[in-house]
């Protein structure tokens, strides 16, 4: 039977687990997805599989008791929210954990058992649920007096909206706050001994410090709630690349992340980050983890990795000698494992073009990945954790999807910098079933960040827009992390550097593949993309149409209007600093567009302001009364493209309508 | 004041929460036989926070005998004191200031409000309410057949004309446009009337714009809506009145049959159609269309087409229409009465009832050019005063089509003129024979109480037509006619209605009193007796010789609640919106609560202010140096009384007026705290960020730049002077406002925070309101706004409060950091027109 070409609409059809686990001594994994309107419970051995509900909606993040007994989950009870459920996989029977006024999210079990730790938007004070809370109008005003109150995703922060730890007796019971005040406490484990835990807080920082976290650890048992600052004067990896610190087996020391001290006040971007190991007891910090050319940092952070969602990206062994990471490494999302009796440089354990972005705990020497390929959906393996060899496909999703659509491969192309200083890596996607001797209309699509890096992850988007007959050039320019600091430096995003790496792409891949039709190029791209594709449109002269999402386009509206607000102080004056942010920013130089621009954007994006979409949308249109400039603003959506049925698909053909009327 | 048993009784202190008592009083209307007058009154409601509106209505038989109790109880001089007040405080202020100002120093007029006693009130028992509990029901008129009345109601759903009638109390239902009518007006014969209602055109291709949704088809609609994207492909796609961006509905017109029979909407081929008016002979309406693109989107032209929508036909070409006001026919159909701006080449400009001749669209000016006797032009946007819910039109043709009546402002008083609409001509004709309105007037004025309401055109005997043999305001050499005082308001006229034989029913405030209906010169409600348990703070004119010697300026000076003679008090100076707007002395619950609190308010009208003729707003004064050295003097003179403390001013202000706050606290050490309410304050990003000013609105210079035309708006920005910021600052921000923009909260938030860490600031973000939000926006929001104002004054305002700004006694103004930008911050050129429209509100479709 033939296969059909992927669609738009396809997008709300691909399955996405919302977290999984493995039980080895069972044999057995557990996911979830909008799909399976349960939790599935497959048994490795004999591939039966059992649905699990409250009878609830939305059923994610399942995980089983350490004794391989129970499966706690979050199901959202009509009226009460998302709440914890346990699973007796020996009686069959449910049992509601949590009565919370408010929405439960990253449940972990302790180590013995009995207590069930997770994290709820609260109130600053303890029994305070503010979120949830009945008496306030939902049109309250906000008062805003320090940095840091608005978030995108999360909209305006207010004392009654903060990342709080709960902790619960997995019998069921009372809920108890551990955390209060206008600080977040984020990414939280427990200790081996169920009485502590480890979490990422702001606690101590200033609002300002908009990166700036530290460790604290927090009695969960007799003193619940009191609270010991373990690092100090350390950036703990939280935003945008999380990870959950781990405790060595032995309870001593916890293994987390840290930010390159040096790199985060040079003001270039978030920074590499390497493992560190705390001392307990003293605090004592000892770097573990190096970053090589085999391996650069303990953080990954792809823009189109497809897989790994409600799954951690950091283990560490039973026998507390490996811990088990996942790191981005030319465009592609590798499994490394660190030997902490080593001499601190990573193992790759698994890589190849595909992206694995989860890693569940690691039992009698093996662990369940989450992973996706260039046509291929995410799903979940077990592997050999010395080998890193896939024993089992454990799960696999879309896999309705994948009996009826065909998917397409990109090819790799490598080019080297005009400026001799380095490599752009990136793909040329053909378009579907494309004729030989054709040429065909090509989207560059400049990812966000700049940070993030394209992998080998599937990416929908790119699949539908080469369905409808365009090829699609991608890559990881100056900026793109996974290529080296070198290479990731902010700086290079920003000054021109980045510009020419893309021109140079397009021009090489123009060279190399005879699809491609130099006369008919367009732009696209969000965010950082978005501010590529206006700097695009107002600099360069090789396209045809622009399609600009989720854009920057006035450096002054970035700095004030953004959830991450910039900084005046480098300036003495403020009408300085104003003059030259405005040299900066693409809408200073509007009169120069002078091909079809269309705009998308989100009402509620807080990262890139739809201001700048509006201001950027006059400016061309005021200048340019006869170009086409069209600007679409899509409700209910942030700094993301629109994933709402209702939206996603009229996003999709603005755009590809856009590019099929000028190219 | 001493109580019935002789003790002292204690007033309440004006709070901000006080406001939620109030009563709005709105379009009144008077019935053909002047024996009845309707209006609508609005009052917020706690738990939602909405307005809801109802129509009252009292019949002359009560006021009667409300009137012979209130002679018998010998409380008519109050009564009389008070309109007599008027009359000569106008003489005083407006002629005599007005021309002799310059040298005599000040005046003060009594403003003493005369104050209602209970026995004067019994006739409100005759008060009828014609709405029932749950809906809300507005724009009342009354049928010249002297039984029924139409009006708007939202019995099934949204806002349908329907007729009531009056005697049986049965009601009937004329339209059901889709999502509502906006305003409507009758036909002459009142067989048919011509309606504006929101479309879509999806609606019109479908067949469905008579059909009324129920509860779930509406519900469902609305969730469809939501999902819907905002499209723009024009300039003016977005509008501060429209909350922001439309889904693609736009006003349309159309007209039917009282019977309900015959429902049409006038196709237009896609352009917006707003202010339907219907001929005397019912053939033809006009209306105000959308005819362009870009930076004219906004601009109105004036188009005619027959009652069944045939033969429509541009008339006007290149106008400037205030677009807020339905074209009044004049007697003949021949000609149109509009409200145009009058553009002079000093960049002063005024609102003058032009008269457009539907044949060739040639127009003229009903009032010369400069004729600033009495009043510059028709009404001047309103500040600092009560301002909800609809409003009635604010100019009016008398039934013989001879005189427009209309509402407008001067020297801080709004009152009722009219102007002759054959020009001098044919008033020097009438006068020959011997039917002189001028005469009819002044008698008017010699019955000195009745002010309002004298039958000031005798409805019989006078054929305009007759007199004149031309058409209104027709043909070469017209002249126009002076304008007359038909009624000064006392102390404030806002709104009035007029039947046939020229009866005239007004809203009316006062400084101690809101809105209420006032007939023959005397008060017919009393909407707002619970203020009577309220201290309310005093008030006084101020009129003074600008120190640059150019003008005559004006200011109020209100007293603490409770003031002392030799207590020392802190003050605020409120800077009005606009900047072309007009304080007058009306109630408003904002001054009354600053004073509550035991401040003084110091409000007045600097350069660039409207109702104070041509020469105070050109030459763009409101952004230079006068307009700020007004300010100051204000402040300056005020202290100079010696009651206040110098050195605990604050000073606040919303829009333009938030705009003078950042440049009062970035230029001067003149203040000791400020709020800024929905404030301009960079001009750099809110270019295309709010609402207003397109660069291609002139012509486009060749070698124009984006980046000169941003860093011009970016250097000498009051933002530029951000590290002068030295004083505790409140923003105050509407999320939905697109005049100015949120951003442009944040954009003073950040910098603030950032480089002056040791300042208080604090902001205040209101979900779902916009830059109207203090007037229109939820009882909750409007409250929560006024609390925010009033704690901030009183913490950093109050004795012991640390002082961030230094020696305030010391006025230095300040250069921005870097020396070179030491000029006048001057707001770009495409600010101001659409400045002015800020205050004036609802432009198209509210």
């Amino acid at each position: 039977m033939s296969k059909r070409l992927p669609e738009f609409a396809d997008c709300q059809k691909l399955e996405r687990f919302n977290g999984g686990d493995y039980c080895e001594k069972k044999n057995l994994v557990c996911y979830a997805s909008a799909q399976t309107k349960g939790i599935v419970v497959k048994n490795l051995e004999t591939g039966e599989t059992k649905l699990v509900t409250a009878g609830g909606s939305g059923e994610a993040n399942p995980s089983f008791s350490p004794d391989g007994s129970q499966i706690l989950f979050l199901s959202i009870v009509k009226g009460q929210g998302r709440q914890i459920f346990c699973h007796d996989l020996e009686t069959g029977e449910n049992r509601q954990v949590t009565q919370i006024r408010g929405a439960a999210m990253e449940p972990i079990w302790s180590p013995d058992g009995t207590k069930i730790l997770f994290g709820m938007i609260a109130g600053a004070k303890k029994g305070e649920s503010g979120a949830a809370s009945a008496k306030k109008r939902p049109d309250e005003p906000v008062v805003i007096e320090d940095f840091g109150y608005k978030f995108d995703g999360m909209g305006f922060i207010t004392p009654d909206n903060h990342w709080q730890l709960f902790v619960v007796p997995s019998a069921g019971g009372e809920a108890v706050q551990l955390t209060e005040g206008g600080y977040d406490y984020l990414h939280a484990n427990w200790a081996p001994d169920s009485r502590t835990i480890v979490c990422v807080s702001n606690r101590f920082r200033s609002r300002q410090e908009s990166i700036g976290y530290d460790l604290l650890l927090i009695n969960a048992a007799e003193k619940p709630g009191e609270t010991k600052k373990l690092s100090e004067g350390s950036w703990i990896v939280s935003y945008p690349n999380p990870i959950r610190p781990v405790f060595t087996p032995d309870g001593k020391a916890v293994i987390a992340g840290i930010l390159n001290p040096e790199m985060v006040n040079a003001n270039r971007g978030y920074p590499e980050a390497y493992f560190f190991r705390f001392e307990v007891e003293t605090g004592e910090k000892t770097q573990v983890f190096f970053g090589d050319e085999t391996c650069y940092q303990c953080v990954q952070f792809p823009y189109n990795a497809g897989c790994g969602w409600g799954m951690d990206k950091v283990q560490i062994s039973p026998d507390g000698r490996y811990v088990y990471f996942v790191s981005g490494w030319k465009g592609q999302g590798a499994l490394f494992c660190l030997d902490l009796e080593g001499d601190g440089h990573a193992r790759l354990l698994a890589g190849g073009k595909q992206v694995c972005h989860g890693i569940s705990k690691v039992q009698n020497g093996r662990m369940m990945v989450a992973k996706s390929e260039p046509d291929l959906p995410e799903g979940y393996y077990i592997l050999d954790a010395v080998t890193g060899e896939v024993l089992q496909k454990a799960a696999q999703s879309a896999e309705a999807l994948l009996e009826e659509v065909e998917f397409g491969r990109p090819e790799d192309l490598w080019i080297e910098t005009l400026d001799g200083e380095s490599m752009v890596h990136g793909w040329a996607f053909p378009p579907h079933r494309r004729e030989n001797g054709k040429k065909y209309p090509t989207i560059l699509y400049v990812h966000g960040g700049p940070h993030p890096f394209y992998t080998y992850g599937l990416t929908m988007e790119f699949q539908c827009l080469a369905a409808q007959g365009f090829g699609i050039l991608y890559c990881n320019p100056r900026g793109s992390s996974g290529y080296g600091w070198a290479h990731e430096n902010m700086e290079r995003a920003f000054d021109g550097s980045a510009y020419y790496d893309l021109l140079q792409f397009v021009d090489e891949a123009v060279k190399t593949f005879d699809w491609i039709d130099g006369d008919r190029l367009g732009v696209t791209g969000g965010s950082y993309g978005g501010y590529m594709t206006n700097y695009m449109a107002t600099h360069a002269k090789k396209f045809k149409a622009y399609v600009t999402q989720r854009s920057i386009s006035n450096e002054l509206i970035s700095y004030a209007n953004s959830d991450m607000q910039g900084k005046s102080t480098d300036y003495v004056s403020y009408e300085d600093f104003m003059v030259a942010k405005l040299k900066e920013s693409a809408v200073s130089y509007a009169e120069r567009v002078d091909k079809p621009l269309l705009i998308l954007h989100g009402t509620d994006d807080y990262r890139t302001p739809v201001e700048g979409a509006h201001q950027f949308f006059v400016a061309v249109k005021d200048l340019h009364p006869d170009l086409p400039v069209k600007m679409v603003i899509f409700p209910h959506t942030g700094h993301e493209q629109p994933s709402h049925p209702k939206l996603q698909k009229l996003y999709y053909q603005e755009m590809v309508d856009w590019f099929r009327a000028y190219l | 004041m001493a109580g019935a048993k002789g003790q002292i009784i204690m007033k309440k202190q004006f709070k901000p929460d006080s406001m939620k008592h109030i009563n709005y009083v709105t379009w009144p209307v008077i019935s053909e036989d002047g024996t009845r007058i309707a209006w609508v009154n609005y009052h917020g409601e706690e738990e939602g926070g909405t307005f809801p509106s109802k129509i009252y209505y009292i019949e002359e038989t009560d006021l009667e005998s409300a009137e012979a109790a209130s002679v018998k109880n010998g409380l008519e001089g109050a009564e009389a004191a008070e309109a007599k007040a008027g009359l000569e405080g106008m003489e005083a202020a407006s002629v005599k200031n007005g021309l002799e100002g310059a040298e005599a120093a000040e005046v003060k007029v009594g403003l003493e409000d005369g104050g209602l006693a209970e026995e004067n009130l019994r006739w409100t028992d005759g008060r009828i309410c014609l709405t029932t509990d749950g809906h809300s029901e507005k724009q009342p008129v009354f049928l010249k057949d002297g039984v029924h009345m139409a009006y708007l109601s939202d019995e099934t759903g949204e806002y349908q004309v329907f007729l009531r009638n009056l005697e049986t109390g049965g009601t009937r239902q004329i339209t059901t446009l889709r999502h509502g009518v906006l305003r409507y007006e009758l036909n002459g014969a009142q067989t048919a009337l011509a309606f504006e209602a929101t479309l879509w055109p999806e609606e019109l291709e479908a067949g469905t714009e008579f059909v009324e949704m129920n509860a779930q088809e509406k519900a469902d609609w609305e969730e469809e809506l939501d999902w819907r994207p905002y499209y723009a492909t024009d300039l003016t796609y977005k509008m501060d009145e429209w909350h922001g961006m439309r889904k693609g509905e736009f006003s349309h017109v159309g007209t039917v049959n009282l019977d309900g029979s015959g429902a049409q909407v006038i196709n237009t081929n896609g352009m917006e159609a707003i202010y339907p008016a219907y001929s005397h002979d019912g053939e033809m309406v006009a209306f105000f269309g959308y005819p362009y693109g870009g930076a004219k989107g906004r601009r109105v032209e004036l188009f005619v087409c027959g009652a069944d929508g045939s033969g429509l036909r541009q008339v006007t070409k290149g106008a400037v229409f205030t677009a807020d006001h339905a074209p009044v026919f004049a007697a003949e159909d021949d000609a149109v009465i509009t409200a145009a701006y009058q553009m002079y080449e000093d960049g002063s400009y005024a609102a003058l009832p032009w008269c457009v001749d539907l044949e060739d669209g040639q127009g003229q000016f009903l009032i010369g050019e400069w004729d600033e006797s009495i009043c510059s032009g028709l009404h001047p946007a309103g500040a600092g005063r009560l301002d909800l819910g609809d409003k009635s039109p604010y100019m009016k043709l008398s039934a013989d089509g001879r005189y427009l009546y209309f509402v407008s402002g001067f020297r801080g008083k709004n009152s009722l003129y009219r102007v002759n609409v054959y020009g001098e001509t044919e008033k020097a004709k009438a006068e020959a024979a011997g039917e002189t309105g001028a005469e009819t007037v002044s008698e008017a004025g010699a019955e000195a109480v009745s002010g309002i309401g004298a039958e000031a055109v005798s409805g019989a005997g006078v054929n305009a037509k007759g007199a004149s043999g031309s058409k209104a305001a027709g043909g070469f050499g017209f002249r126009p006619a002076k304008v007359e005082m038909v009624a000064e308001g006392a102390t404030d006229l806002h709104e009035f209605g007029m039947n046939s034989s020229g009866q005239i029913a007004a809203c009316m405030s006062s400084w101690k009193r809101p809105c209420e209906i006032w007939k023959d010169g005397s008060l017919r409600t009393d909407s707002n007796s619970w203020l009577e348990d309220y201290e309310l703070a005093d008030v006084e004119e101020v009129n003074l010789t600008s120190r640059d010697k150019k003008a005559m300026l004006q200011y109020f000076l209100v007293r603490p609640a409770g003031w002392r003679e030799g207590k020392v008090y802190p003050a605020v100076l409120d800077i009005k919106g606009g900047p072309e707007t007009m304080y007058s002395l009306t109630f408003w619950h904002e001054f009354q609560a600053l004073a509550g609190a035991g401040m003084a308010v110091i409000f007045g009208q600097p350069r660039g202010s409207a109702g104070f003729g041509r020469k105070y707003l050109a030459d763009e004064v409101c952004w230079g140096k006068e307009a700020m050295d007004d300010l100051l003097q204000f402040v300056d003179d005020a202290v100079s009384r010696g009651w206040i403390d110098r050195a605990r001013v604050g000073v606040t202000g919303g829009s333009y007026g938030g705009y003078m706050t950042n440049k009062l606290i970035g230029r001067t050490k003149a203040f000791a705290a400020a709020v800024t309410q929905r404030c301009l304050a960079n001009t750099a990003t809110s270019y295309g960020t709010g609402d207003m000013g397109f660069v291609s609105a002139r012509e486009i210079p060749k070698d124009f730049r984006m980046l000169d035309y941003l860093t011009n708006r970016a250097r000498g920005n009051i933002i530029s002077y951000i590290d002068h910021f030295k004083v505790p600052l409140l923003i105050l921000h509407a999320y939905e406002d697109y005049r100015c923009g949120f951003e442009q909260a944040e954009q003073v938030f950040i910098p603030m925070k950032e480089r002056n860490p040791e300042i208080p600031v604090r902001l205040v973000m209101f979900p779902g309101e916009n830059h109207g939000m203090t007037r229109t926006g939820k009882l909750h929001h409007q409250i929560r706004h006024l609390e925010e104002m009033v704690n901030w004054f009183v913490k950093y305002l109050d004795e012991n409060a640390p002082r961030f700004g230094g020696d305030m006694s010391v006025q230095t103004e300040m250069e921005p950091c870097k020396g070179e930008n030491g000029a006048a911050a001057t707001c770009t050129d495409a600010c101001e027109p659409e400045a002015q429209r800020t205050e004036k509100g609802g432009e198209t479709d509210e």
